[in-house]
């Protein structure tokens, strides 16, 4: 996967606000918690439903959580 | 904390490995075998649900478990790499054969071996695929 294809995000720094530990944001969504490891260390792209969800389990706009790693890092507004 | 699975699915798979139990008696199986292969099938389903690879859904009773998307995105890929192997292999063997038909090892092969060493190179190809895409994604 190119660098410009993957999604970079802020899950582990969510999770921490919201005190979410990763099986229970896994539960949430309805995946493994494999899945949620994999997502947080950005080797898995997860498909736009559950992007929407895990965006959903914070309240927040899909973009504020997900964005492509080449438009650079972002911080919590 | 896991999600505690309903006592419908421990029972539903505990009557399974009866029945399989029950088989394996008929057939004559030695009883002290057959009670190891009862307790090792239970053990084998209790690590199925804390193995990670399947998401687990209370809700649906006698099938909670299952492949969430990227569990299926790895089992797809392993599955087209273990089918493109066999295809392969498959084309090489024709090939082989076409060419060295006349040859004495290609009297000595029959079809039957040729097939059971592509299915199993297909298999190999699509379990170590699965292991191999689970660390990479």
């Amino acid at each position: 996967m190119r660098d410009g294809d993957r999604l970079n995000n802020r899950l582990k720094e969510l999770r921490a606000r919201f005190d979410l530990t990763q099986e229970e944001l896994a539960q949430r969504v309805g995946v493994t918690r494999q899945t949620i490891i994999a997502i947080e260390g950005k080797r898995y792209n997860p498909s736009a439903l559950l992007a929407l969800k895990i965006a959903g389990v914070f309240d927040l706009p899909l973009e504020e959580v997900f964005w492509l790693k080449d438009k650079g890092e972002r911080s919590i507004s | 904390m896991m999600k505690r699975l309903s006592s419908q699915y421990w029972f539903s798979r505990f009557l399974l490995v009866t029945l399989l139990a029950l088989v394996m008696v008929a057939l004559g199986v030695p009883v002290w075998m057959v009670l190891l292969v009862l307790a090792l099938s239970m053990a084998a389903l209790r690590l199925l649900v804390r193995s990670g690879r399947y998401a687990i859904r209370p809700e649906n009773d006698l099938l909670p478990l299952r492949r969430d998307e990227r569990g299926a995105d790895i089992n797809r890929r392993a599955s087209t790499y273990g089918f493109v192997v066999v295809m392969v292999l498959l084309g090489a063997a024709i090939l082989l054969y076409t060419i060295f038909s006349e040859s004495p090892l290609a009297r000595r092969i029959t079809a039957l071996d040729a097939m059971q060493l592509i299915i199993a190179a297909g298999l190999i190809t699509r379990v170590l695929s699965e292991v191999v895409l689970r660390q990479r994604m």
